[in-house]
């Protein structure tokens, strides 16, 4: 595979992720993480720029991703009824054999049942990926978060 | 000070009608009157406000700022050690001085003509005093030690530094009562505390919402599935809730106790007629409920609820202070430090990172306080002239339980706000 193809293999895999979320196929969403030794985390860019280290969300390992969700999934959370729709750009790559890092910013915008639009979450992506049998997986997926006054509730993954 | 005595207007606007605060008139929540008022009485009156944690300015010249109400506060170390806190605006033209949230500083220098003041708060230079060439300069009357920075008294307990405006406000540790003192040793006396995160959440609801929150264990085991599924907190545990002399501070504790076959029937009786019991929900990966608590004295939640914005809160294994800032009626920020201690273990460490995930916007126990507080902020507003209903655990005398599911401390809190507010006659 050349650069521009695993550019856009990635870019793709990284759309599928967020049309995941925005679709509320929460149940799918462990399968973006590769099965044994996976993180995911959101963190406030406060406390990245310390080098301080409780995070929004800590998920070590694939169990603890599933957890995650399997409240959204149950549907048992009392939460707000939104629509999110994420938009991913500026997407860079570094690749070392089949393991490859990625940057990448994100915006989250909200849209509540009555229709009424407005930005909910802003910052960046700094993700590990997995390239085996030609198949993308997140080893590690960190989401910073430059909004981190967090407007009233983080009930979904980022 | 050209205020004009608005008691009087707020006693009109609104009624008090039960004298064990068993009523609140909702216009308390959202009118811009009563908001104004609070600033006054309340955030620059007797109250204790919490401004930072010792161990965030460990060396002289480390500051701080945060907020007392709508006021803007630097807190810092002097050189002596010492702990000062004052207004962060200028002496001259009131603009802001410290435009950050933290940093070391020998001194705090205006931005806009370079008014320079001390850790203290003392006035130490004006440009162009003396004018330039025998002219211009200030008159000979002005004279610096006019000019200092409003100061605050300051006063620090298990190294929470608190501050206050008045001079009529009593001693901290008479303030809190023995409760929050007993517990603040226990809590970070014991061992060295370090932070190890900020969190902030911008909740669209009084911040008076959030202090009923806090002081209410009847919600946590009904509106937090998660943890009553896996024995966190039940309406079943036992608990209970000890209050200061004036009723206005809170300490509400849980209990550890295992789930037998009668807990587990008590539980479905008390989770009759709704849909949210489910027994049957397990974790994938029980690590992060497998944390073992560092303290073996039994408390599985620890809440101490200050007067008027401040909460030291043990949850699980957990340990925060949170801090409440107003934005107007509609909105609070609830600003978070997690803590840890220098003596913590790599894997005590680690237990900590993933207790997180309880507690905070996306904590599987917390999250959903956001959302009733929300929900509940817009729901009242359409109650001009009626009150809320706090009758759960008994009503009539506010005093201290051995049981969890109540709403006297709620009631506790409008008492010392109904006081201090001038409602009484």
């Amino acid at each position: 595979m050349n650069k521009i193809e695993l550019q856009l293999k990635v870019e793709k895999f990284l759309f599928d992720y967020a049309d995941c979320l925005n679709e509320k196929r929460y149940e799918e969403f462990p399968s973006f993480f590769k099965e044994e030794d996976c993180h995911y985390e959101v963190q406030s860019k406060e406390n990245e720029d310390l080098g301080l280290t409780t995070p929004i969300m800590g998920c070590y390992s694939h169990g603890m991703i599933r957890d995650r969700v399997a409240q959204l999934i149950d549907n048992t959370l009392t939460y707000r009824r939104l629509n999110l729709r994420h938009f991913i750009s500026n997407v860079r790559i570094e690749h070392d054999g089949n393991k490859i890092n990625l940057k990448a910013n994100f915006q989250v915008m909200q849209s509540d049942l009555e229709g009424v639009s407005e930005l909910y979450l802003v910052g960046r992506y700094e993700d590990v990926l997995i390239l085996e049998q030609g198949d993308l997986k997140f080893i590690s997926k960190r989401a910073i978060l430059d909004s981190f006054s967090i407007p009233n509730m983080l009930a979904v993954p980022v | 000070m050209v205020k004009s005595n608005n008691t009087e207007t707020l006693k009109q606007k609104v009624e008090w009608p039960a004298s064990d605060f068993s009523r609140v008139p909702y216009e308390v929540f959202f009118e811009q009157e009563f908001y104004e008022q609070e600033m006054e009485k309340i955030f620059l009156g007797p109250t204790w406000n919490y401004l930072a944690h010792t161990c965030e300015i460990p060396n002289p010249g480390d500051f701080v700022t945060n907020w007392i109400g709508d006021t803007n506060i630097i807190v810092n170390r002097t050189s002596n050690d010492e702990i000062h806190a004052f207004k962060n605006s200028c002496s001259h033209r009131g603009t802001r001085i410290v435009d950050e949230i933290r940093g070391n500083s020998t001194r705090h220098v205006c931005p806009y003509h370079l008014w320079t003041f001390d850790l203290e708060g003392n006035l130490t230079s004006v440009p162009l005093e003396k004018g330039l060439k025998g002219k211009g300069g200030m008159p000979p009357c002005f004279s610096k030690e006019n000019h200092n920075l409003t100061k605050l008294r300051v006063e620090t307990i298990g190294g929470m530094i608190f501050a206050t405006f008045s001079e009529e406000t009593e001693p901290l540790v008479d303030y809190l009562g023995p409760h929050c003192e007993s517990q603040i040793a226990r809590l970070l006396d014991q061992r060295t505390p370090k932070v190890t995160g900020y969190m902030r959440q911008m909740i669209p609801g009084n911040w008076k919402l959030y202090n009923e929150n806090v002081r209410d264990p009847y919600h946590a085991s009904l509106l937090h599935l998660f943890q009553v599924s896996f024995g966190i907190q039940q309406p079943t545990m036992k608990g209970g809730i000890k209050m200061d002399k004036d009723s206005k501070n809170t300490w509400n504790h849980s209990i550890l106790s295992d789930i037998d076959d009668t807990s587990e029937k008590d539980l479905a009786t008390a989770y009759e007629g709704t849909d949210k019991y489910e027994p049957e929900i397990k974790l994938a990966d029980p690590a992060i409920a497998n944390v073992p608590l560092d303290l073996d004295d039994g408390y599985k939640t620890t809440l101490l609820s200050m007067f008027p914005t401040s909460v030291l809160a043990q949850v699980d294994n957990t340990y925060a202070i949170r801090h409440l800032r107003p934005k107007g009626p509609g909105k609070v920020e609830l600003n978070i430090t997690y803590l840890g201690f220098e003596e913590d273990t790599e894997d005590q460490a680690f237990g900590k990172k993933l207790t997180a995930n309880f507690i905070g916007p996306s904590g599987y126990i917390s999250m959903e306080d956001g959302e009733a507080l929300r929900l509940d902020h817009d729901g009242l507003k359409m109650r001009s002239g009626d009150y809320s209903v706090l009758e759960m655990g008994g009503i009539g005398e506010i005093a201290d339980t051995d049981y969890l599911s109540q709403e006297i401390s709620i009631r506790g809190f409008w008492s010392h706000y109904h006081q201090l507010m001038g409602f009484e006659e």
